[in-house]
């Protein structure tokens, strides 16, 4: 796929352990850029027959899209009443489906979560406002700052940090 | 951290925090960003570039003509530039960047239309001009029709003829996978606006070049 520099790539070797953790960046982009054209591709075409397969694949990415139509909707940098009632539309038809597909499923709390995000895009408008995304990036980053491991410690530069920040107490 | 009363540990952190927004890095955060920030900036001055001014060549003219539609004055010397930065976001052209020469051409009142950036000139007046060529709709079934939120689109592989642009009929950048649908090849175009379009516009089936 040929994407502009800005674009955050995925992995070449996707669903190897080689790769390592995806960073939710790329999750986004392999969600919204990737997934839906490869999907699609590889599953529209598929013929509705009594072959059980074909049949499993087009729900999966009927599931799959309603999931992606959601965030899409609601990572968009603009946002309306309309379009949150939209998103909640698609996140209810994606755990409908999950439901359908995989009976045995025990759903999570984010998943719960994600059906209150209308709400907060029609109280608090486009979540670039309000989302933890640049402080999951500063943990990430402060997450790879070199130390000694050594607990207890206290280098001096987290503590002159702290001090002027006023976190520390001063006499 | 330029301004007066930044605490000196905060300054101390600079490379952390420039590190946190550096433009060079791919990170679709970093655009988020700086696509809100261009909301609250003025709109630049034309930037002038370095190079020699040189004849337009035939084919640009020509769309030149076509763009000013017989109006006097057309320019028929400018610089040629390679890329163009716009709202933070660079567009190449094609032989530079394929992925940066991708981009969306607003229409008023119809749906956008996908292009491929083929030269940038910057005319003696600083006035910059994309000379695209517009992607050309397939006549195959195009299965993201079913999908309007996704913003993608199936259109063929051949390209229209060179059209002019301004910069700021330039919406997004998008993504694009060529493959072989029922027997043909053409391509899938993915908008990376990162703005949804109202629904009732995404629906509207409007005019856009055939494939003839």
């Amino acid at each position: 796929m040929i994407t502009p520099s800005w674009l955050t790539s995925v992995p070449t070797n996707l669903g190897e352990p080689s790769h390592g953790k995806l960073k939710a960046d790329q999750w986004r982009t392999l969600g919204t850029t990737y997934l839906p054209i490869s999907l699609i591709r590889l599953w529209d075409q598929l013929e509705d027959g009594d072959d059980k397969r074909s049949q499993q694949c087009k729900k999966l990415l009927a599931v799959t899209l309603s999931l992606i139509s959601a965030i899409v909707i609601a990572s968009s940098r603009t946002t309306s009443k309309e379009k949150a009632d939209l998103y909640l539309h698609h996140m209810q038809n994606y755990l409908k489906g999950l439901r359908e597909l995989f009976p045995r499923y025990r759903f999570l709390p984010n998943q719960h979560m994600a059906l209150h995000l209308a709400e907060y895009l029609k109280l608090y408008g486009p979540v670039h406002s309000w989302w933890t995304f640049p402080f999951e990036r500063l943990i990430g980053m402060l997450q790879r700052i070199p130390n000694n491991f050594q607990n207890g410690q206290f280098n001096l530069f987290y503590f002159i940090f702290l001090f002027e920040l006023g976190l520390f107490p001063s006499r | 951290m330029l301004k007066e009363g930044c605490p000196s540990a905060i300054k101390n952190c600079s490379g952390f925090f420039s590190k946190l927004i550096d433009p060079q890095v791919r990170n679709t955060l970093l655009t988020d960003i700086a696509r809100f920030l261009s909301l609250d900036e003025e709109a630049d001055e034309p930037v002038e570039i370095s190079g020699q001014i040189t004849a337009i060549a035939e084919g640009p003219y020509k769309a030149l003509q076509t763009y000013f539609q017989g109006i006097k004055g057309i320019p028929r010397e400018a610089r040629t530039m390679h890329c163009y930065t716009l709202n933070h976001l660079t567009f190449s052209t094609f032989t530079r960047h394929r992925g940066n020469s991708f981009v969306l051409v607003r229409r008023p009142s119809l749906p956008s239309i996908p292009a491929q950036i083929d030269s940038i000139l910057q005319t003696p007046t600083k006035e910059t001009y994309f000379v695209v060529r517009f992607f050309l709709k397939t006549m195959l079934d195009d299965p993201f029709e079913q999908y309007p939120v996704l913003q993608a689109s199936l259109w063929s592989q051949n390209l229209g003829q060179l059209v002019i642009v301004k910069p700021q009929d330039i919406e997004s950048h998008f993504a694009c996978l060529s493959f072989e649908w029922q027997g043909a090849k053409c391509q899938a175009v993915m908008s990376l606006s990162r703005v949804l379009f109202p629904i009732f516009e995404m629906n509207r089936c409007l005019y856009t070049p055939q494939e003839y």
